[in-house]
């Protein structure tokens, strides 16, 4: 097949040919002993421990006076939640009377327990409708 | 339904709520826990005894009371620190960490004016 003008590549080696190839032994120099290196890696080490260390002080730090301030405002939210409840029971109450008045015998507000202690109310009793 | 509140006075309940959002609430919170301190300690010695919100109307409206009073005294003495504190909580989840600056100014002056030392947190 003469192929006349037809430039094609073919895998030829490099230019200037390979390079030699090493078949000597690799003894590489010791740069650092091996007690040098292990002392390095614990102070890296010792370092982050300590830093781990700080930092969850700090966290525990942060989540007590996130608490404490928490804490410092439950009694005030207590008192309105409390108010807000017994309003919203005492008009159940009453709409409970004004459905129930052809009723004979019914007793509106009749408590469905026997004890006379408080019983927290069931939050469907609570949401406004 | 309980009859439990057949004892209850609806007049025992009014009471002049504060309308106040939770980042001024946070804000404040750690001087309103050494300003209102009896209150609020009687108010849950009294809740948690019984466990009955019904019989310490009077301790809860003390405590709101108290509550009134002091966010009021904020506002008359330490109202630009306070408010540079609050919108700064607000604008970040109100974690106190990162407020630290406004916080300062704030601490600054509620310990001038109104003598109130924030509590330490050891």
């Amino acid at each position: 097949m003469a192929a006349v003008g037809l430039k094609y590549k073919q895998d030829m080696p490099p230019k200037g040919g390979f390079s030699d190839i090493n078949y000597k032994r690799n003894l590489p120099v010791r740069v650092k002993s091996g007690w040098t290196i292990m002392l390095g890696g614990l102070a890296a080490m010792s370092a982050g421990f300590y830093l781990v260390v700080s930092g969850n002080k700090e966290r525990r730090q942060l989540y007590r006076e996130k608490m404490i301030a928490r804490l410092s405002l439950l009694p005030l939210l207590q008192a309105e939640q409390d108010r807000r409840v017994l309003r919203a029971l005492k008009a159940n109450v009453e709409a409970e009377a004004a459905i129930m008045e052809n009723v004979p015998g019914w007793q509106a507000g009749e408590s469905v327990y026997n004890t006379d202690r408080w019983i927290p109310p069931v939050p469907q009793q609570i949401t406004p409708m | 339904m309980a009859s439990s509140v057949d004892t209850v006075n609806l007049r025992d309940l009014e009471v002049d709520e504060l309308n106040i959002t939770s980042a001024l609430m946070t804000g404040a919170s750690l001087h309103y826990g050494e300003y209102c301190r009896s209150q609020n300690d009687k108010f849950m010695a009294c809740r948690y005894e019984g466990k009955d919100p019904r019989k310490c109307l009077e301790e809860g409206r003390q405590v709101t009371d108290c509550g009134m009073k002091f966010f009021s005294l904020l506002k008359q003495h330490c109202n630009e620190e306070f408010t540079a504190y609050w919108t700064c909580l607000d604008e970040n989840n109100q974690e106190f960490k990162r407020c630290r600056k406004p916080q300062k100014k704030y601490d600054a002056c509620v310990l001038q004016k109104l003598g109130l030392e924030r509590p330490k947190i050891s």
